[in-house]
């Protein structure tokens, strides 16, 4: 046991190292070196409007989906469960959809704000996750399970590309580049309100994670010794739907980050105990989406950090499928 | 200590066994046997009252636990806080046990001879050291009577035998009753003290009434139908 804790240690300490790194790296980029932008007095408009607003998301965004990551590879006992793979993040794509393109479509109504469009994201994120548990429910074998995630990802994805076919122009260009997934474009009202819901999605996974770990050796072992699985079920349901409908809300459809980091940190630490996987993964996951963040700008043109994350996460997802045969 | 009296079980108002009347005291170490979809099961979760009985009662003193089958080794738990998850209700909100847990953890674990594991990563143990973690778990919630279902099923010869003796020492030791269903009729009924069945004709038998040989014959024939 102590070689384990001081496995786990040296993991945090490592990615938080290699966090701060990154995030050094990733206010660096861009088209005007950090140099100019502290001489030539840009430091509030640039640094702190722009440049330090898209690294905090980048960090927070990907801690949250790698939270929401490995709660749902917990609670659905499949290692391939992320809410991107499981349709939740569709689902909140879809919440968020509605909230910018129809509302403000609405002649009369105000384009809804950050809170509201985060909101939106929660409810959509909320009803695909009601949906994958009720379908849970009736269903066994985990794969069945995992391709109805996908189905249900699908269906969301229909119904956002039907209220995209009704919006304008200038609307649809936005929602383009936010389903293309992209850590810059938010604020720190955003930035405030992804920590906020973070910090709540982390407290619940936290205090849950007793419950996720005895849920690994299935639902009757769970029942038998004492657990109240439908209360582990839906405090990590909540804790979900909160994360990723944040995430997804400010930074678009994110993927893979949610599949590997809890894998990259149970093989560091050699532990699958969600007291010390919670807050590794949270870790992994920002140095995975900054990592992603700053790919997607070294090569001058910025490309979506959502295309940049898929580069990095399927290698290793293909990597965890071959190992397992 | 465990009475059951003249309950029928069964699924969904229909009865599969009717009639099952026994009285269990600490220490005896009793088989249960029948063919696949007898009801050995069933009969099993419904004296450790996961189930209801459809009719007559189940009484008794104690904690009665169960024990599933096929209990999933994860990787990344040792065997020692695979134990230590089988009392949930009594570790604080990180899975933290008290002095008095550890120590009847320790002594569950001493008892079943895995003390040398305790460190290992589940995944790594054979499964039938991993058996005998998962009725470590289950003594740690201070069972009177312990119920396992099919806890030899595809267990190799030498694990099923590590197993069958583990249950009949921590019968034997602890004064604990032990109830377990099995398909390794002769293997099984070497160390039990007491053997209860459904027979071919869906009647419950039990040895304390027609002796060992007589229920064993039943349940072979049942095997043989089954």
């Amino acid at each position: 046991m102590p070689v384990r804790r001081n496995k786990s240690l040296l993991f945090c300490l490592t990615a938080f190292a290699l966090l701060l790194i990154l995030a050094a790296a990733d206010l660096s980029c861009g088209d005007i070196p950090m140099r100019e932008i502290i001489q030539g007095g840009m430091v509030r408009d640039i640094l702190f409007g722009v440049r330090i607003p898209r690294v905090l998301t980048a960090m927070l965004a990907g801690g949250a989906l790698a939270i929401a990551g490995s709660q749902m590879q917990a609670i659905f006992r499949n290692p391939l469960a992320d809410p991107h793979i499981m349709g939740v993040s569709a689902g909140a794509g879809t919440g968020a959809a509605i909230a910018t393109i129809v509302l403000a479509a609405v002649p009369g109504t105000m384009v809804l704000g950050s809170i509201s469009i985060a909101l939106a994201a929660f409810a959509g994120a909320a009803v695909a996750s009601a949906l994958i548990v009720a379908i849970s429910s009736s269903v066994r074998s985990g794969n069945t399970l995992l391709l109805s995630g996908v189905m249900l990802g699908f269906i969301f994805s229909a119904v956002t590309s039907i209220i995209e076919y009704s919006a304008n122009e200038e609307t649809l260009k936005l929602f383009y580049s936010w389903s293309a997934g992209s850590f810059s474009g938010n604020r720190m009202v955003e930035v405030w309100i992804l920590a906020g819901l973070l910090g709540i999605g982390l407290i619940a996974a936290f205090v849950n994670s007793k419950g996720l770990d005895i849920i690994l050796f299935g639902e009757e072992y769970s029942e038998l010794s004492g657990a109240p699985v439908k209360k582990i079920r839906l405090i990590s349901m909540v804790s979900c739907c909160l994360v990723t409908g944040a995430a997804t809300a400010f930074c678009g459809p994110i993927g893979f980050v949610g599949i590997i980091a809890p894998h990259i940190t149970r093989w560091l630490t050699g532990t699958s105990s969600h007291r010390k996987v919670i807050p590794a993964s949270m870790l992994c996951g920002a140095v995975l989406a900054l990592l992603a963040d700053i790919l997607s700008v070294v090569g001058g043109k910025p490309l979506p950090a959502g295309s940049t994350m898929a580069l990095i996460g399927i290698p290793v997802i293909l990597f965890i499928l071959i190992k397992k045969k | 200590m465990l009475r059951i009296n003249d309950i029928a079980i069964g699924y969904s108002n229909k009865a599969i066994v009717d009639g099952i009347s026994f009285e269990v005291v600490p220490g005896e170490c009793i088989l249960v046997c029948g063919a696949n979809g007898s009801g050995k099961t069933t009969l099993m979760k419904t004296v450790a009252g996961v189930m209801k009985p459809m009719r007559g009662t189940v009484s008794g003193d104690g904690t009665m636990v169960l024990v599933p089958t096929g209990i999933p080794k994860v990787k990344g738990f040792t065997l020692r806080e695979f134990v230590r998850t089988g009392c949930y209700s009594e570790t604080d909100i990180w899975g933290r046990a008290s002095k008095a847990l550890e120590s009847s953890i320790d002594e569950a674990i001493a008892l079943l001879g895995i003390g040398h594991l305790e460190d290992r990563d589940i995944s790594e143990v054979s499964d039938g050291e991993f058996q005998k973690a998962c009725i470590a778990s289950a003594l740690t919630r201070r069972a009177s009577v312990l119920l396992l279902d099919e806890p030899t099923a595809f267990l190799d010869v030498d694990s099923r035998t590590m197993v069958l003796q583990a249950l009949r020492k921590v019968a034997a030791e602890k004064g604990i009753a032990v109830l377990f269903s099995s398909h390794d009729i002769h293997e099984s009924a070497s160390v039990c003290t007491r053997i209860i069945g459904i027979s071919s004709t869906g009647r419950f038998v039990d040895s304390s009434l027609s002796g060992k040989e007589d229920v064993l014959s039943q349940c072979f024939a049942s095997l043989r139908k089954g």
